[in-house]
Order: structure tokens, then C-alpha cells, then sequence
């Protein structure tokens, strides 16, 4: 009997590697990218500051960033309906271990496929945007992990003339204003111009980034880079440096430019990095062993609390295929990803209808969306707050607060109760849920 | 010290009413200072429907209005061939309908009289499969149905090339400045100016003049009240939505529960739906779509076109009329006209004028009258020239073919630039040759075209750009060019990086302001994208509105 994992992108993966390595057989249904593949290269595992206000004021009271172990401790106490206090109670301590042993074992998976995480708790890394912006990261992928600005002395921008959503003056000017409204005016920002070899600049910077894939192509960038950098600068480039070859290409860089070389986090419509992490993780996944079946789930029935799970897949170019499971594991997403669905004017979980819930505890499925929305850009969005509620397993709640079904688990923005855009823990949720709805599916499927 | 400038007019409000005046004024060598408390065109005029026609709706109450919407039309036509397209027009006929089609025909023939005044084609009548043959989406449930010839216009750009035109001849427009109050002279209480006050750099200024005209549509009673005159308006709030591409390839009329006429109707990159009219007593600066008007036009527009729920609203767009005065009766039959009030002979308050009420169909029109009375109180007699005269880029027609290979764009791009800036598309591109990137995928709008907005055309925000051209209106609602359209913004108006993230971060609200009360479907998980894009690429959130 195998267990089922719904979904390809962090939490799915993640699920799928564990329940691999536990020896468990098991299936991936994988659907086209989603949220996950739409990453900036941030990899947030805590709330960062700025980004939620009560958490900026304590900031501004430090004078500098707070530790990862201080973030957890006040997102357990401010935010009780955020899955990491599901997971860990109150205690940030294992919370913070927890963390800390999750992304050791993803990069362990994600190494061999040029993806590690690089970063850590001893202090966020103060990294560059392509708007000229800057955030507190905990960990970032090999492309934007390089360019932590914290310490450096000067940071120099790649100029790119005519590649679409980049113009380093402007990016240079927006880091300088940010830099000295941080109290590190002292940080010099200039645009480096560079030789880029002929053929390479395109208007679209994932074009550029495949071309760089070719080794040729990156020695001929590597030459254009020589000595441009030094100890103290940090060389910014637009997101470009490959796709399949990213972490080989900035360690070749960095060795001829001298000095650090790193990528700004974007956005889309140009979010290469978390292109790039999907493509690892999909990787990871195929040599795990466990078996990867493309295309979606129809449908999924649990016939009673302890009967297997039955699933419909449609997958392109044939027919309806039925599939058995013992247990489920539900890494589907929220709106963006089809995890939840809007389409018949109220916002539902298409699959078992599983009751919806807002970080405030009030049901919105069966709601029109508009209905779960608030005036104003940054207030809290009891729409984009909304998704599953889950016991400590991961086990899915009825409406009446009990686990729904024996052998179904949730994992990742399925799981509500929280703002991914607003707090970005988006990725650390869909770890850690990720691992812990492996370790209940593994028992479950035995 | 404030700095004080003298002219002969001051228009109040940027609207097509006011942009209308003032390049009339203009081109009878009037001087002529404008100002408009936003973006141009922002007011009623965006929230229209954008189409130059004929009036159908008000031929049995107001035949005059029908008959001027016309003529004006081809004159608009001459003048603005470049921002103007044809909207076919489906009117389907039920069966449950209390208006049969031989009754529906003997209007349209009379119509048909008015038609030629606005290069339209005469009505046909169609069978139930004709129609359904050439517009599938349409309710197999008809009996038959008829067409007819309308004309759409970009409303926004219209305001703009008017206050182009006007500036190219001699007349100064400045947007984001406020009236703040009217100078009266000592003795007389003659209105003999205004202070304003520019909202985006805070500072003030005094333009004195011989004239002031209040063309501040919805917002005229506030201006009217700054000389302590009474103006009395019936504003009607409308509404549209606005789908993220065309949901069908002609115009398609529909009826509303309580048996008004509505219409969806492709505009631009997009479909249109509307409209609400309902009187509006709110704040006039912070107009709502409210749930149940969207839910009023998806019902009227659904007997028509049975699938319109799968299709997505983007965003809606909510304004109010200027719609004159009447008492006791609905909204929709009130008049369309429009009305020229001078203080001093009808209140207290000579030197100031009022122009209020109308459609855009026929604000050339309007605009000519306006002029012609302000220019007898100057002891001008210059003539209108603005039935002659194209407006800027309406000189002759472009080859768009040959504008994407000379400078190296996509046709499509070439064509959207022609759109907008017709015989001038060129240069547009030869000022900034290079500056050829998609910023705006959805429009598509060039790297150049904002340039040209920033450096010729006084654009001064990234909120002005959905007006001046379209941009962030599509799907993702400036999620793929908020970020690339303010760093071009920057450049060219010298922002810092502080200023160039407040931009991005109103451009972020406004949006959601527009998007909201629609939010269905599809679009749900687009503006979940959205959130993940903007509260990434600000990084504080402090920023955020």
C-alpha cells in the first residue's frame, strides 16, 4: 500500500523525500509550478523584519535584527493561529530546532542538485531586492545567498541596458536611500558597466539565464567580470546567473571577479530563483525513488475512517486513472496553486470540501470572496488568511473541530491561519508541515 | 510668497469638460491656465463608458441629445481617428420582452436617421440563428435581434490629447493641483482667480483671471461653494466592470431587472459591462463599488450572455454624473443634457462660470458653446476650431506595419502606441530609440511611450499611468510592471528610491481599491499573486496605504 502525495512544490516535495527515506512507497502527483516556483530566492523561515509591523517596532527598539529564536517566540504569542504554533505550542526553542533541522535536511536533499540553502539564526542576512528595496532573509537560494550587504563596504550593481524590469541606476539609488535609513550610509553604491559577451543580453533575463547554462557562456561572463570585484563589494546582478547551473556560475564568478557576486531577489513576471528551487526539488524528488505521476487530482473519496483513500487522476492525453492510497497527504496550495478554488463563486476546498477557516477562526468557504476581503492594501486579508485547519498531525478538521479523516494530512498554504504575503513564512510553513505530515502519513500508511 | 500667474480663463477639473474648454479657448488664442485636482480624466470621464454614441437610450425623452451626440460624433470622428474604434452592437430581442420587435424596429429606423450624422450603419434585423451565428455567446433563448453602429473611444486619452492640444497652444495644464479657494475682488465680490495648491509637492500657487470656469463635473457644487454659490446637481453613480479580455466580439445589449437598458461591449483589450445609475449623496472622493451593483450588472448581463459568470471581471471601475437636477424622477430619465451658468447673471458671483451635465459624446460640442459664451464676455470673437482641427496625432494616419520594423517592436505593441498617439507614434519612438522593453505585457505598453508620458505629456505618478495608458489595467493589475514602470518613472522624474516605492505601493492599493468589490473567480488567485509580488518587492510595509 503507498501513500499519496498531492502536489510538486515545496511542501509536497518535501513530504514526498521524507516518505522516501522513511522507505515508505510513494506516489507524487505533480500539477504545473506553482506558488513555490513563483519564490524571490528568500527563504524565510520566521517572520522578518520589516514585514509585519509589531514585529518592526520591536526591531526599531533593538537597533538591529532580532534572532530567529526572539521571531519564533513572538510569532507564537502574537499569531496563535499560525501552523507553527499547531506544530510547536509555545515553545520557540523547539520551534527554532526544528527549523534549524528542517533546512539542514532539505539542503541535503536539494546539494546534489545545485540548490543548497546557504544562510542561517546567527543573524539574517541583509539582502538586495530588484526594486532597489532591501529585506532581513534567513536563508536564500545559491543565486541571491552571496549578496548579504550587513557588513560589506561597497555594493556594485552589473549594469544590463535593455533587459526587461531592470535599470541598475534605479536599483542603485533605491539601495542607497534604503542603506542610509538603515544607519549604513557609510555603504558605497555605484553601477559597474560590464562587457557583457556578445549574444548573451536579451530583453528577457530567463532567456539570458538559459543561454548561461552553457559553460562556454559562463566563462565568456566570467572574463567580462574579471577583477571587478574586491574584498568589501559585493557585485549585484539582475536575476540571469543560469537555471540548471546557478551555484557552479556564481562560485565561478565570484572566483574571477575577485569577490563576491550574488543576484538581486525578483519578482515576477522574473522570479528565476524560485524557478529554479521548483526544478531542484522536482529533481530531488525523481532520484528519491519515489514514483511521480504528472497531472491532477479529479477527485479523492475516503469511503470511512479507516478504508483507503481513492483518487481520480486526470493526466494529460488519457483517461480518468483511479488510484488507491493508504493515506493522503494534501500539499495543494491555496488559490494561486488550485489548492483552493473560487471558480463557482465561493471559495472552496475542491477536493473533500474541507472547511475553511480564517486566521481569526471565522469559516469563509461557501462565502463569495469578495465578502472575505477589507478595504486597504496592507490590512490583514481574511481572504489570503484563509485555508485548512489542522491538528497537531496535520490531520484536517471538520467543522466541529475533530481531525476529519484518519489517514488524510495537510501540508503547507493549504493549512490557513496565516498571511503568506504579509509574514513570509510561506516556505517555512510548507517544511515544516511538510516534514511533520510525512512522519504522520508514514505511521498512518503502515 | 506665493507665485502668481495671470490668464484670461482657469478652467477648474481636467475632465473632458474641462480639457474640452480649455483647448478650445486655446485654439482661439485664449490664454488659458487648467487644473485638475488628480490625474486627468480620473472623475466621471474614466469611469464612462467610453463611447462616442448616439444616444439610442435618450432618442424618446431627449432627441436633442440624440441628435447632438450625433453630429458631434463625426466630428470627433475627424478629429480623433486614431482613438476611436467600431463597436458593433447586438440587441437581442426575448420573447418575455414587453417591446416587440416590430416596435424596437420602427426606433431603430428612426435612429437610423441620425446615424449617418456619425458614419454608422443603418440597423438590420437578424434571425435568432443569424445572431447566434455571429456571436455564439448569445442566449439561444432570443427571438431575434438587431445591430447597430456605435463608436468607442479611449475617454482618458481623449482628456489627455484635449490638454495637449490646449498646451501646444499656448494654454498651461497642471494636474494633482487643487483649487483650494476662489478670489473675489474686494469691492464687487467679482471672482477674479484662485488659489491652488499642487498635492503632490505641497506648494501653492495664485493664478489670476479674468474667467473662472468650474468644470469640476461631480465636484462643481464644492467649487461652486468656494464663491458661496448654490449649485444643484442629481449625481448618479455608475458603475462598469471591466473583464480581463474581450468576452465577446460585438457589443451585446442587456436588461437590467428593473428593465433599464445596460450593455457589455469589447473595449480595448477588454470587455466593459455596465452601467449602475443611482443617485449618490457620498463622499464623492472615495466612490465604492458596492456588492450588490456588481452582482445587479452580472444578473442584467447574464439573460444576454448565459456564460458571462466564467468569465473574469478584473476589476470595476465607479464614478458619478453630473447629471442636472430634477426632482421626482428615477435616474435614468433624468436629462443628459447639459447647462452653462453664469454667476454673476444667475447668482453673486460674476467672473465665475459653470459648465455641468452632458455626455462625452457630444463635450466638443459642449466645449464650442462654453467657449463661445466666456469668449462674448471677453470681447473675443474668434471662432471654434476644434471641428476642424485634429487633436494631437489625429493628423494623419500611421502605418503601423512600418513603425514595428523601423524601430524594431512587435506589431501588436506598434499598434496599441498607434492607438494612442497616432501619426505621433514615431516620435514617441525617435526620442527614445531605445527604450523599446515591454513594461506592460497585458496593453502592451513600451519602455518609450512612458518615457514620452514623463518628459511631453506631464505625467507626474505611477496611479496616473492606468489612465494615460492603460497600464496595470489587465489581468495581473500591474503585478508584472509596477516595479520596471516605476523605475522608468524614476529616471525620468528623478525620484529617490523612497519616493519610487510609495508610487509602487499606491499604484498596490489603488488597484485593490478597483479590484475588491468585484473579487471573483480566476481573479482570486491572481491578487493572491499580487500580495506575494507587491509585499515582497516594497519590502516594508510601513509604505503600504
Amino acid at each position: 500500500m503507498t501513500v499519496t502525495v498531492v502536489g510538486a512544490g515545496l511542501a509536497g516535495a518535501v513530504a514526498t523525500l521524507a516518505l522516501a527515506e522513511a522507505g515508505a512507497q510513494v506516489v507524487q502527483i505533480a500539477g504545473p509550478p506553482g506558488s513555490t516556483a513563483l519564490g524571490s530566492g528568500a527563504f524565510d523561515v520566521a517572520a522578518v523584519s520589516p514585514g509585519v509591523p509589531w514585529l518592526a517596532a520591536r526591531d526599531a527598539l533593538r537597533g538591529g535584527p532580532l534572532s530567529v529564536l526572539d521571531r519564533l517566540a513572538l510569532l507564537l504569542r502574537e499569531a496563535p493561529s499560525h501552523p507553527y504554533a499547531r506544530l510547536f505550542g509555545g515553545d520557540a526553542a523547539a520551534a527554532a530546532s526544528a527549523v534549524r533541522a528542517g533546512v539542514e535536511r532539505l539542503s541535503r536533499w536539494l546539494a546534489p542538485h545545485g540548490a543548497a540553502l546557504h544562510g542561517g539564526f546567527d543573524g539574517s542576512a541583509l539582502l538586495a531586492c530588484s526594486p532597489g528595496t532591501l529585506r532581513r532573509v534567513d536563508f536564500a537560494s545559491a543565486g541571491p545567498a552571496g549578496g548579504d550587504l550587513g557588513a560589506c563596504g561597497e555594493i556594485g550593481l552589473l549594469d544590463a541596458p535593455g533587459l526587461a524590469g531592470y535599470d541598475a541606476r534605479f536599483t542603485a539609488r533605491g539601495l542607497a536611500a534604503e542603506l542610509a535609513a538603515l544607519g549604513l550610509a557609510q555603504t558605497r553604491v555605484t553601477v559597474v558597466p560590464v562587457a557583457w559577451p556578445d549574444g548573451l543580453l536579451d530583453e528577457q533575463p530567463a532567456r539570458v539565464a538559459a543561454r548561461l547554462d552553457a559553460p562556454e557562456a559562463g566563462e565568456a561572463l566570467a572574463r567580462a567580470l574579471r577583477g571587478l570585484g574586491g574584498a568589501g563589494r559585493v557585485l549585484l546582478a539582475p536575476p540571469v546567473l543560469g537555471i540548471a547551473r546557478c551555484a557552479a556560475l556564481v562560485a565561478q564568478l565570484r572566483e574571477a571577479a575577485g569577490g563576491a557576486v550574488a543576484e538581486l531577489l525578483s519578482f515576477p513576471p522574473h522570479a528565476l530563483a524560485g524557478y529554479r528551487f521548483e526544478r531542484a526539488l522536482r529533481a530531488a524528488v525523481a532520484a528519491s525513488g519515489a514514483r511521480v505521476v504528472a497531472g491532477r487530482v479529479r477527485a479523492l473519496r475516503v469511503p470511512s475512517a479507516s478504508a483507503d483513500c481513492e483518487l481520480e487522476l486526470e493526466a494529460p492525453g488519457s483517461a480518468l486513472q483511479p488510484l488507491a492510497a493508504r493515506a493522503v497527504v494534501l500539499a495543494t496550495g491555496r488559490f494561486a496553486s488550485g489548492g483552493l478554488c473560487a471558480a463557482s463563486g465561493e471559495a472552496r476546498e475542491p477536493l473533500l470540501d474541507l472547511p475553511l477557516h480564517d486566521a481569526e477562526g471565522r469559516r469563509i468557504d461557501g462565502i463569495p470572496p469578495h465578502r472575505s476581503v477589507r478595504k486597504g492594501y496592507a490590512t490583514w486579508q481574511p481572504l489570503y488568511t484563509a485555508g485548512v485547519r489542522v491538528d497537531a498531525r496535520m490531520r484536517p478538521l471538520a467543522p466541529d473541530g475533530a481531525p476529519a479523516f484518519e489517514r488524510v494530512f495537510c501540508a503547507g498554504e493549504l493549512i490557513g491561519g496565516f498571511d503568506p504575503a504579509r509574514e513570509r513564512t510561506g516556505l517555512g510553513v510548507a517544511l515544516l508541515t511538510g516534514l511533520a505530515a510525512a512522519a504522520s502519513a508514514a505511521e498512518a500508511g503502515r | 510668497m506665493t507665485r502668481v500667474l495671470r490668464t484670461q480663463v482657469l478652467v477648474i477639473g481636467g475632465g473632458i469638460n474641462g480639457t474640452g474648454a480649455a483647448r478650445d479657448l486655446a485654439l482661439r488664442g485664449v490664454s488659458c491656465v487648467l487644473v485638475e485636482k488628480r490625474e486627468l480624466g480620473s472623475g466621471t470621464t474614466w469611469a464612462s463608458s467610453g463611447m462616442i454614441h448616439g444616444g439610442l437610450r435618450y432618442l424618446q425623452k431627449d432627441p436633442e441629445v440624440t441628435r447632438h451626440s450625433c453630429v458631434d460624433s463625426g466630428a470627433i470622428q475627424r478629429i480623433a481617428r486614431h482613438l476611436i474604434f467600431r463597436i458593433p452592437f447586438l440587441m437581442p430581442v426575448f420573447p418575455e420582452d414587453p417591446i416587440g420587435p416590430e416596435i424596437v424596429e420602427i426606433g431603430l429606423e428612426m435612429y437610423d436617421q441620425f446615424v449617418p450624422l456619425k458614419n454608422g450603419r443603418p440597423h438590420t434585423r437578424l434571425s435568432r440563428a443569424q445572431a447566434l451565428a455571429l456571436e455564439p455567446a448569445l442566449s439561444p433563448r432570443i427571438d431575434c435581434a438587431f445591430t447597430l453602429d456605435e463608436w468607442g473611444i479611449d475617454a482618458a486619452r481623449l482628456c489627455a490629447l484635449n490638454a495637449l492640444d490646449a498646451a501646444e497652444h499656448g494654454a498651461q495644464v497642471f494636474t494633482h493641483t487643487q483649487a483650494t479657494e476662489l478670489l473675489r475682488e474686494p469691492s464687487g465680490g467679482r471672482v477674479i482667480g484662485a488659489r491652488v495648491r499642487d498635492r503632490v509637492r505641497g506648494d501653492e500657487l495664485t493664478i489670476e483671471a479674468a474667467l473662472v470656469l468650474n468644470a469640476a463635473g461631480p465636484w462643481g457644487p464644492e467649487v461652486a461653494e468656494l464663491a458661496s454659490e448654490k449649485l444643484k446637481l442629481r449625481p448618479g453613480k455608475g458603475v462598469h466592470l471591466v473583464f480581463e479580455r474581450r468576452v465577446s466580439n460585438l457589443a451585446i445589449y442587456a436588461r437590467g431587472v428593473d428593465g433599464r437598458d445596460m450593455f457589455t461591449f469589447p473595449h480595448e483589450q477588454n470587455s466593459m459591462a455596465g452601467t449602475t445609475d443611482d443617485d449618490y449623496y457620498g463622499d464623492l472622493d472615495k466612490i465604492e463599488t458596492r456588492e450588490d451593483e456588481v452582482a445587479y450588472v452580472l444578473e442584467a448581463m447574464e439573460r444576454s450572455i448565459p456564460r458571462i459568470r466564467e468569465h473574469r471581471v478584473c476589476h470595476a471601475i465607479q464614478g458619478v454624473r453630473p447629471t442636472l437636477y430634477g426632482f421626482g424622477a428615477y435616474e435614468d430619465e433624468l436629462s443628459r443634457d447639459y447647462r452653462i451658468i453664469d454667476h454673476g447673471a444667475e447668482g453673486a458671483a460674476a467672473g465665475l462660470w459653470t459648465i455641468t451635465g452632458g455626455k462625452l459624446a457630444a463635450y466638443r460640442l459642449m466645449a464650442e458653446d462654453v467657449a463661445d459664451r466666456l469668449c462674448a464676455a471677453l470681447g473675443v470673437d474668434a471662432k471654434s476650431r476644434t471641428a476642424e482641427l485634429a487633436l494631437p496625432g489625429g493628423e494623419a494616419a500611421l502605418d503601423a506595419g512600418a513603425l514595428a520594423r523601423r524601430f524594431e517592436v512587435g506589431l501588436a505593441a506598434a499598434l496599441r502606441l498607434g492607438f494612442r498617439h497616432g501619426a505621433r507614434a514615431a516620435r514617441v519612438l525617435e526620442a527614445a530609440p531605445r527604450a523599446t522593453r515591454t513594461v506592460c505585457a497585458c496593453e502592451p505598453v513600451l519602455e518609450a511611450e512612458l518615457r514620452h508620458a514623463a518628459r511631453a505629456e506631464g505625467l507626474r505618478k505611477l496611479t496616473d499611468c492606468p489612465l494615460r495608458m492603460r497600464l496595470g489595467n489587465g489581468a495581473c493589475q500591474g503585478a508584472s510592471c509596477a516595479g520596471f514602470a516605476a523605475q522608468v518613472l524614476a529616471d525620468e522624474l528623478d525620484w529617490d528610491g523612497a519616493r519610487a516605492v510609495r508610487e509602487v505601493a499606491a499604484l498596490a492599493a489603488a488597484r485593490w481599491h478597483d479590484v475588491a468589490p468585484a473579487l471573483a473567480g480566476a481573479q482570486v488567485a491572481q491578487m493572491e499573486l499580487h500580495r506575494a509580488v507587491f509585499f515582497g518587492m516594497i519590502g516594508a510595509l510601513e509604505a503600504l496605504p
